[in-house]
């Protein structure tokens, strides 16, 4: 059986800030020593005792008055709004970020690793583990696949006019990115995303993390969609030393997020024709000319990581998906935890006298009354 | 033999260690004076779990082996070991709840009492066990009940148990 009376719904669920106080703790027994510290033994259980005011109007002081008098009787138990703890409820965390402690989380199921943003660099999460970043919370992510392949692991990519460098640190370190430096030869400098199967009306969509090489030398980078597969080069461009964009061509969504000294750059469009597209990533000196070709610098380039393309309906891309020699699927969270309701969590308490006295009223504004009182939390 | 040697680890644990948690809980079972082997109450001095509850009042307590025991603050002298005089303890509840006094008004003759340390994490296991203490002397106010518990002096019985007196022996005078 529980308590037979609740704090009443007119009166206000929630006690000023002010003069709210609580003593937790348990009994125990002490027993000091002849030297060293005492000996502590518990001794049993204690009820939590909290100080509480309330800014309550006439006509609320009457419904409190009438509470205390004679419903409880200055004595039973009732319920009473915990004025801090709320109360829980296990519930799927939805996609995207839930800004929750990660030990509020129950269950976690991601039969794969995965990438998730760690301040300013990336963390791989192993498989069912909680992806929890810092001011955005944890993580939850639907399948997703990558169609590019070798995706941390530029010195696989293609090289179209251009060289490897230097292994430069990158977002992830464990897998480094790579310095491309142009050729000095005139055509286009790129490299792709491999060969990636599209269809026609699907939306593609993707990405590469990019940082500058050369600011001495200035060069901006580009994803461009192909027109075997996309009715025209579209193709958009990104200042990798400000994350700016140029004017888009053909492309209306495009976008950039800041890791460190990257940004991951991305752009999505539809495909129009089915085939094999080689959707490429272009080095160039202007930041708005299409299909550029120059004269290359081997001292000018650009530093990469981390390609990835995705079937999409909308958005962004999803975290970096690693891939090898083929593309690879990141298996959906499936994440369950304590998530706070709104409601408070009501506990059983009962009031305590203070010297006799149970609650005080003092007249703080005309009508307006500060009714303080102290009260114990059974318990168990 | 040492009290000691009877204890379970636990329980030595609880009483030593410098940070424990966990203590002895004091279980008291009071017999009827007549049918000495019926419990009339059945009381502890710590509570883990309610026992009973009502619109009014909840009574907390412990069970220990499926019986429940009601908790009512109490302190216990636990019974001395001298060699003169047979063992005696005594016990002051705080019967705030009104609990025992109809009881002790209902008494008839000493009630039988047992008295029994169990560890807080494990009230199924006896630790130590008092038993055949009868109630010798018990005191009340609104506050207090003191119970003198002592045991049957067989020292202070005379020996032999009879002895010529006239109802005995009345040929002799």
């Amino acid at each position: 059986m529980s308590a037979s009376y609740s704090w009443p719904g007119g009166l206000p669920q929630v006690p000023q800030s002010t003069g709210y106080s609580e003593s937790i703790g348990t009994n125990v027994s002490r027993l000091p020593m002849d030297s060293g510290k005492a000996k502590i033994r518990f001794s049993s259980l204690r009820g939590d005792k909290l100080s509480l005011q309330y800014l309550m109007t006439g006509a609320q002081l009457d419904i409190f008055e009438d509470f205390v008098k004679n419903t409880i009787r200055y004595t039973r138990r009732f319920y009473l709004p915990h004025p801090r703890r709320k109360g829980t409820i296990s519930a799927p965390l939805s996609v995207g970020y839930t800004n929750i402690d990660p030990m509020f989380v129950n269950s976690v199921n991601r039969s794969s690793g995965a990438y998730y943003r760690n301040n300013s660099s990336l963390a791989y999460a192993s498989p069912n583990t909680v992806r929890y970043e810092k001011g955005s919370g944890i993580l939850v992510e639907s399948a997703a696949t990558n169609l590019s392949i070798e995706s941390v692991t530029p010195a696989s990519w293609f090289l179209g006019a251009v060289t490897l460098g230097s292994n430069i640190a990158s977002p992830d370190s464990e897998y480094p990115a790579k310095q491309w430096l142009e050729t000095a030869t005139t055509g286009p400098h790129y490299t792709t995303f491999a060969d990636v199967p599209v269809s026609a009306n699907e939306r593609v969509v993707a990405s590469v993390y990019v940082r500058e090489l050369n600011p001495a030398l200035k060069r901006y980078v580009s994803i461009m969609f192909p027109a075997a597969q996309f009715t025209a080069n579209k193709e958009v461009f990104i200042d990798p030393a400000t994350g700016l964009f140029g004017a888009p061509a053909g492309i209306t969504e495009f976008g950039s997020e800041k890791i460190g000294t990257y940004y991951r750059f991305w752009a999505a469009t539809s495909a129009t024709v089915s085939g094999t597209a080689t959707i490429q990533i272009r080095l160039s000196t202007s930041i708005s000319s299409v299909s550029p070709s120059y004269a290359g610098n081997v001292l000018a380039g650009g530093i990469f990581w981390g390609r990835q393309v995705e079937i999409k309906a909308s958005g962004g891309p999803t975290s970096l998906i690693r891939t090898t020699t083929a593309a690879a699927t990141r298996a959906a969270d499936s994440i369950t935890a304590s998530i706070p309701t709104a409601a408070p969590d009501m506990v059983e308490a009962v009031l305590s006298f203070n010297n006799g006295v149970a609650y005080r009223k003092t007249e703080v504004a005309p009508n307006h009354y500060i009714v303080s009182f102290d009260a114990e939390i059974l318990p168990i | 033999m040492s009290r000691l040697t009877t204890m379970s680890p636990e329980a030595i644990k609880a009483l030593f260690s410098p940070n424990s948690d966990d203590t002895l809980v004091v279980l008291l079972t009071v017999y009827d004076p007549v049918n000495t082997t019926t419990a009339v109450v059945r009381l502890a001095d710590n509570f883990n779990k309610r026992i009973l509850e009502d619109e009014r009042d909840v009574y907390y307590g412990i069970t220990s082996r499926g019986t429940d025991f009601i908790f009512i603050p109490m302190e216990i002298s636990l019974p001395t070991e001298e060699h003169n005089t047979a063992p005696r303890a005594s016990i002051v509840l705080r019967d705030v709840t009104r609990y025992i006094t109809p009881l002790i008004r209902g008494l008839s003759g000493p009630p039988r009492i047992k008295l029994e340390l169990v560890l807080y994490s494990n009230t199924d296991s006896v630790e130590a066990y008092f038993d055949y203490f009868y109630i010798t002397n018990i005191s009340y106010n609104n506050d207090t009940v003191s119970l003198d518990l002592g045991m049957i002096d067989y020292q202070t019985e005379p020996f032999p148990c009879y002895t010529f007196t006239p109802s005995y022996f009345p040929g002799l005078f």
